[in-house]
């Protein structure tokens, strides 16, 4: 590995630098959606990716009883998000007020067995440098949702920044 | 021959020397803040978010995502003061035009870029010191946004804690 600016170092001994091998988490929320709307794609968390990380886990969960006829998937784009071309990352959109418990909770691994897994590819879990990462949401007119939060957990695999301007 | 910041590390608790080669449990590593709002109205300009610091943290990158946003210019910025309100933006060139950039990233020190932070104005130290960071989307012309999506990703150069008493 190409020695790291001194800013990199700081505090770390011998560790090689500050940013690879660790989890990062990203938590959005809280999305309150009332009943009666009409609008759907009403649910909207992302990112850009700062670096380069692989996607570990999703998981979720609401505050209260999901009414109805809400769902939610999450994608991956190289630009910008679009609903066509995109990359989905769950094998499955989540329909909250069918397949969770009471809790309205829930999580998606690449692993096998269980209702809901993420896409366990290369494509679809290396998140390069630059990737929008979104969830998506829609609901009909009697569908709402409270507290709705979804996490990303990440695994970084490369340097947010390099930067040594400021050593 | 171990290193200076190994010998310190030996007489940290036990928990802690766990990870040898890393003098603390959170020094050098990545850690994200995320805030999502359901919507910013656009008679409510100057919102922010604000947190504070557990220790020293050297700021790689802030990013923002929206579903929509009406006409207007949104200053995008983070101060570094114990209110969130007063202090100089450290985000050089922060003012940004959401209808055309609905989302984007400001990485450290990315003189390419229009946009992007600097610490040297604000601080001749370049980790940020205990402190809060504030995004301040603040809409002169009053834009209003659904599902505002904003991060700052960074990582800690000092320890929020060495306490032994449970060593």
């Amino acid at each position: 590995m190409p020695a790291l600016p001194g800013h990199m170092v700081v505090g770390r001994g011998n560790a090689a630098g500050p940013v690879i091998g660790g989890y990062l988490n990203w938590t959005w929320g809280p999305k309150t959606i009332t009943a009666g709307g009409t609008a759907t794609d009403e649910m909207w968390f992302g990112f850009i990716a700062p670096c380069d990380m692989r996607l570990e886990q999703i998981s979720w969960g609401t505050r209260t009883t999901v009414t109805a006829n809400v769902s939610f998937q999450c994608y991956k784009h190289p630009s910008a998000f679009q609903a066509s071309g995109a990359t989905a990352l769950l094998t499955a959109a989540i329909d909250l007020d069918a397949s969770a418990g009471a809790n309205k909770s829930g999580y998606a691994r690449a692993e096998t067995g269980g209702a809901t897994t993420l896409v366990n590819t290369s494509a679809a879990r290396d998140i390069a440098k630059g990737d929008y990462v979104m969830v998506g949401g829609t609901y009909d007119a009697t569908g709402a949702i409270s507290d709705f939060h979804v996490e990303f957990m990440t695994f970084v695999t490369g340097h947010v920044n390099a930067d040594s301007s400021k050593d | 021959m171990p290193t200076s910041k190994q010998s310190a590390s030996q007489s940290l608790p036990a928990y802690m020397r766990k990870r040898v080669d890393i003098p603390g449990p959170n020094t050098g590593m990545l850690s994200t803040f995320c805030w999502h709002y359901d919507s910013i109205a656009a008679a409510a300009p100057n919102t922010r978010h604000a947190f504070r610091l557990p220790a020293t943290f050297r700021l790689l990158a802030v990013g923002w995502y929206f579903r929509t946003c009406s006409n207007g210019t949104l200053t995008l910025g983070i101060v570094n003061d114990d209110a969130g309100t007063s202090a100089t933006s450290i985000i050089t060139g922060s003012a940004i035009t959401p209808t055309s950039v609905l989302s984007g990233i400001i990485y450290l020190n990315d003189t390419a870029a229009s946009t992007y932070i600097t610490l040297s104005t604000t601080t001749t130290d370049p980790e940020l010191q205990q402190a809060y960071l504030a995004y301040r989307p603040s809409g002169t012309a009053g834009p209003s946004i659904l599902d505002c999506n904003l991060y700052a990703i960074g990582f800690y150069t000092g320890h929020p804690n060495v306490d032994k008493s449970y060593d």
